[in-house]
C-alpha cells in the first residue's frame, strides 16, 4: 500500500509540475521568435516572426495594429487563433517613429510580461521595424536570429540594449537609455541588416543618434564589447587595430560647486593590419601607442562634448559614477540634467600594443 | 522530557538555511511597499547578529524547560497554559505552512503559468506535503537535508552565472536613503526570518548541540541573503524595482554556454524548499494539536489540516490584497515578535519563577520550618 502511494504521489508530481498540464497546449501556441513595433495611424503596428514548420524557411510573419503595443500583439493572437508564446523571443525592434510617443509606452508590455526573458535585446530601427524581418541571410538563418546575432556581437559580456538594462535606465534620473540602431541596405536586389549607430534618449524621448564613429566612445565608456577593427593613421600610414579589452576606471569629485569625472581607459590591443606591408619597428611601438591613446581620447572628448554637454544626454554612465562615488553631493543636486554642461569630464587613455603581427617587427 | 533524538544537528542547519534562502528568493515583493534597494545587502550582513538576538528567548526557554518542546514546557505551568501555548503554536505553524505554499503558488501563477487556476498548485502541493507530514519529523528532516543540498547548490550555481552580468555601478551607498532606509531593510530581513520558530519544537529532538546548528544557520543565512540581494541589485539595478520577483528575473538573464534562462532552476529550488517547509510546519502543527487530539486521529487530522491549508493558500493565490498581507513586513514582524520573543519569554519567566518557588519551599521543608 505504501509503495503504491509513493508511486502515485511521485507520478502526480512529475506530471503536474513539468508543465504538461499547462492550460494551453503547445500546438495552440504561436511561438514568437521576434517582435517588431512600428507606428500606425491609431497607435502601433506589431509584426511578429513566429515559428511555423510548414512555412517556407520555417517561420511566418504576422501583423496587426492596435491602440497600444499589447493591443496590437493581442490582435495577432485573435487573427491567428493561437496564443502567443514569448519565451523564445530573440529580439524586440522598435522603429524610431513609434519611439517618438515615448520609450516607456513602447516597452511597457515587454517589461511587465513575465514570459519575455529580461535579457532579450531591444533595438531601434531607422526605417520600419518590420523591414528587418524581410532581410536575407547568406547562412539561411531566420531574420530574427540574424538580427539577434548582430546585436549580440561576440556574445561576450552584456548586450547593449538588453531589456533589463533599458528598464533600469527608465527607473533612474542618473542615466539615460540608449538603444542600438539598425537599418537595412540593398545589395544586388536583396535586403540585408546593417548597424546604424546608437539611438540616445533624454529620459523617454529620442534625443540624438551616435554615428558609427561616436559609437566607439559609447561602447568604451559603458563597457560594451565591440568587434570592429579600429582604424588609425600613424605617420601617414593607415593601420587597423584590434581592441581586445578596454577597461575603464573613474574618479569622481566635486571641484568647487561643479561635479567632475575623470575617466581612465586601459586598452589592450594588437595591430591587425598595416597598409603596404609596412613593418612596425620596435622603436615605433611606443609612439604608435601614444598616437592610439590620443586618437581614442579625442574621440571620447568630442562625443561627450556633443552628446553629454551640448545635448544633455547621459548615456555614458557619468551620472551613475557620480551617484556611486559622491552619493551625498549627487543626491543634493536639484536636477542632474541641468548640471551636465557644467560637469567637467576628462579622459586619459593608456594603450598596450601586445602584438604587431608575425614578422612585422624590425630590429 | 522528550528523549527521542531523531534529528541530526546538520539536518537542522540545512533545513533552516534552505528555508531562509527559499524565502529570500522572493526577497522583495514590491507591493509590500518595500523594493529591493541599496540597504538590503547591508541589512543581510547584519542578519546573523539579528538572529543571534532573536534566539535568546528560545535558548532560555529550552534551558529552563530542561529540553522540552514549547508545548510540553507550557504544560508544566498547568493544563490551561499548555492548552493556550499548544493552540497558539499550532496556529503559527499552520499559518506558516499555507503561507509558504501560497507564496509559491502566487509566484507560479504570476510568472510561469498566469492562466492556471489559483487552486491548482495548492491542491497539488498539499497532497505530497500531507504525505510527507504523515511520515514524521525524522523522515522530513532527512529528505529535507538532501533537497536542501541540491537546492542550495542550484541557487549558488545561478548566482555564479550572474557574476559576469553584474554592473557594479548599480550598487552605491546603502545609506543613500538615510538610516530609515537601512532600518526598513533590517526590518524586512528580520520579518522574513521566522523559520527560527521551529526550534521551539525541534531543538529538543536534535542529536548534538542545536546551538551550533543555529549559529551555522545564522552565518549561512546572512551570506545567502547577502548573495541574493547583492547579485540581484548588481545585475538588475533599478529594474528590480518594477519586478515582482527580482531574483527570478535575474535568473532569467543568466546563461551558461548555450543554456539560457536559468529561471527554471530557481523554480526547482523553490519547489523543494516549499515542499520541505510546508511538510515540517504541518507536522509541527499536528504535534501541537496532539495536546487536544488523540494519536489515533493523526492521519485524519493531517489530511484535514492539509486541505485547510490548501484552501487558505488558494485564497492567497487568487487575491492580490491577501497576497500582499502575507508579505507585509509589519505583520510578519509582529507575528514573529510574539511567537519567537514574547511567548517564549513569558513561559520561560513563568517556569523560572516556578522553579525558584519550588526550590524555596523545598529549602523551607528541609530546614523544618
Amino acid at each position: 500500500m505504501r509503495n503504491w502511494m509513493q508511486a502515485a504521489v511521485s507520478l502526480l508530481l512529475a506530471a503536474a509540475l513539468c508543465g504538461c498540464g499547462a492550460p494551453v497546449p503547445l500546438k495552440e501556441k504561436l511561438i514568437v521568435e521576434g517582435i517588431a513595433v512600428d507606428a500606425a495611424e491609431a497607435g502601433y503596428k506589431a509584426t511578429v516572426q513566429a515559428y511555423s514548420p510548414a512555412a517556407e524557411g520555417g517561420s511566418r510573419l504576422f501583423q496587426a495594429t492596435g491602440g497600444t503595443v499589447f493591443e496590437a500583439l493581442r490582435n495577432i493572437d485573435v487573427q491567428v487563433g493561437k496564443q502567443a508564446y514569448y519565451s523564445d523571443a530573440r529580439v524586440i525592434l522598435l522603429s524610431e517613429a513609434c519611439l517618438r510617443a515615448g520609450l516607456w509606452a513602447a516597452l511597457d508590455f515587454f517589461i511587465r510580461s513575465s514570459a519575455l526573458p529580461a535579457g532579450v535585446p531591444v533595438a531601434a530601427t531607422v526605417g520600419p521595424a518590420a523591414d528587418l524581418f524581410a532581410i536575407e541571410s547568406e547562412a539561411g538563418d531566420q531574420p530574427a536570429a540574424v538580427v539577434a546575432n548582430l546585436l549580440q556581437v561576440n556574445r561576450s559580456g552584456t548586450v547593449c540594449g538588453a531589456l533589463y538594462r533599458v528598464g533600469a535606465c527608465l527607473q533612474t534620473d542618473a542615466a539615460d537609455p540608449a538603444l542600438p540602431l539598425l537599418g537595412t541596405v540593398q545589395k544586388q536586389g536583396k535586403r540585408y541588416a546593417r548597424p546604424a549607430g546608437i539611438l540616445c534618449f533624454k529620459g523617454q524621448t529620442p534625443c540624438t543618434r551616435l554615428s558609427r564613429g561616436e559609437e566607439w566612445a559609447f561602447r568604451w565608456l559603458c563597457g560594451y564589447a565591440d568587434d570592429r577593427a579600429y582604424p588609425l593613421t600613424f605617420r601617414g600610414t593607415p593601420y587597423t587595430v584590434t581592441l581586445h579589452r578596454v577597461d575603464r576606471t573613474w574618479r569622481a569629485a566635486w571641484e568647487g560647486d561643479r561635479p567632475a569625472v575623470h575617466i581612465a581607459l586601459a586598452v589592450a590591443c594588437d595591430i591587425a593590419e598595416a597598409a603596404s606591408a609596412h613593418k612596425v619597428a620596435a622603436a615605433e611601438l611606443a609612439a604608435f601607442a601614444r598616437a592610439l591613446e590620443a586618437d581614442m581620447a579625442r574621440r571620447v572628448t568630442r562625443t561627450l562634448a556633443r552628446v553629454f554637454a551640448e545635448r544633455r544626454c547621459d548615456v555614458f554612465d557619468l551620472g551613475r559614477v557620480l551617484r556611486q562615488r559622491q552619493p551625498a553631493r549627487f543626491k543634493g543636486l536639484a536636477d542632474w540634467r541641468q548640471e551636465m554642461p557644467r560637469c567637467r569630464v576628462t579622459c586619459a587613455v593608456t594603450a598596450n600594443v601586445a602584438r604587431v603581427g608575425q614578422g612585422a617587427v624590425t630590429e | 522530557m522528550n528523549s527521542q533524538k531523531t534529528v541530526g544537528a546538520g539536518q537542522l542547519l540545512l533545513f533552516l538555511t534552505f528555508a531562509r534562502v527559499t524565502v529570500s528568493l522572493t526577497h522583495h515583493f514590491n507591493t509590500a511597499r518595500h523594493v529591493i534597494g541599496q540597504a538590503d545587502w547591508l541589512a543581510a550582513l547584519l542578519l546573523p547578529a539579528v538572529l543571534a538576538v532573536l534566539v535568546l528567548p528560545t535558548a532560555w526557554l529550552l534551558r529552563v524547560g530542561e529540553g522540552r518542546t514549547v508545548c510540553r514546557a507550557a504544560r508544566l505551568l498547568g493544563k490551561g497554559w499548555g492548552a493556550i501555548y499548544a493552540g497558539a503554536y499550532a496556529l503559527l505553524f499552520f499559518v506558516m505552512a499555507f503561507a509558504a505554499v501560497g507564496r509559491f503558488s502566487f509566484f507560479v501563477t504570476s510568472t510561469m503559468q498566469p492562466d492556471q487556476s489559483p487552486w491548482f498548485f495548492p491542491a497539488l502541493l498539499l497532497l505530497p506535503v500531507c504525505y510527507a507530514a504523515l511520515k514524521g519529523l525524522q523522515a522530513i528532516m532527512r529528505a529535507g537535508a538532501v533537497l536542501a543540498v541540491m537546492g542550495l547548490v542550484l541557487v549558488v550555481f545561478v548566482l555564479a552565472t550572474l557574476v559576469p552580468r553584474m554592473d557594479l555601478l548599480n550598487v552605491y551607498s546603502p545609506l543613500y536613503n538615510g538610516w530609515g532606509g537601512l532600518a526598513r531593510s533590517v526590518a524586512m530581513v528580520t520579518a522574513n526570518s521566522g523559520v527560527g520558530a521551529v526550534l521551539l519544537m525541534v531543538a529538543p529532538r536534535v542529536r548534538g548541540r542545536w546551538q551550533r546548528a543555529y549559529a551555522g544557520y545564522a552565518l549561512a543565512a546572512g551570506v545567502a541573503v547577502f548573495g541574493v540581494a547583492f547579485t540581484t541589485l548588481a545585475v538588475l539595478g533599478g529594474f528590480s524595482r518594477i519586478q515582482l520577483f527580482p531574483f527570478f528575473t535575474a535568473a532569467g538573464v543568466a546563461n551558461v554556454g548555450e543554456l539560457n534562462n536559468l529561471s527554471a532552476l530557481y523554480a526547482a529550488a523553490w519547489i523543494w524548499g516549499v515542499f520541505v517547509q510546508a511538510a515540517l510546519y504541518l507536522e509541527l502543527c499536528w504535534q501541537c494539536l496532539s495536546a487536544f487530539i488523540p494519536d489515533r486521529f493523526r492521519t485524519a487530522a493531517l489530511v484535514v489540516l492539509a486541505a485547510l491549508a490548501a484552501v487558505c493558500a488558494g485564497l492567497i493565490t487568487g487575491s492580490l490584497p491577501a497576497a500582499r498581507q502575507s508579505f507585509q513586513p509589519v505583520g510578519l514582524l509582529v507575528m514573529h515578535g510574539v511567537y519567537m520573543v514574547v511567548l517564549p519569554l513569558v513561559l520561560a519567566a513563568g517556569l523560572q519563577f516556578k522553579k525558584r518557588k519550588e526550590a524555596a519551599y523545598a529549602q523551607l521543608d528541609a530546614s523544618g520550618g
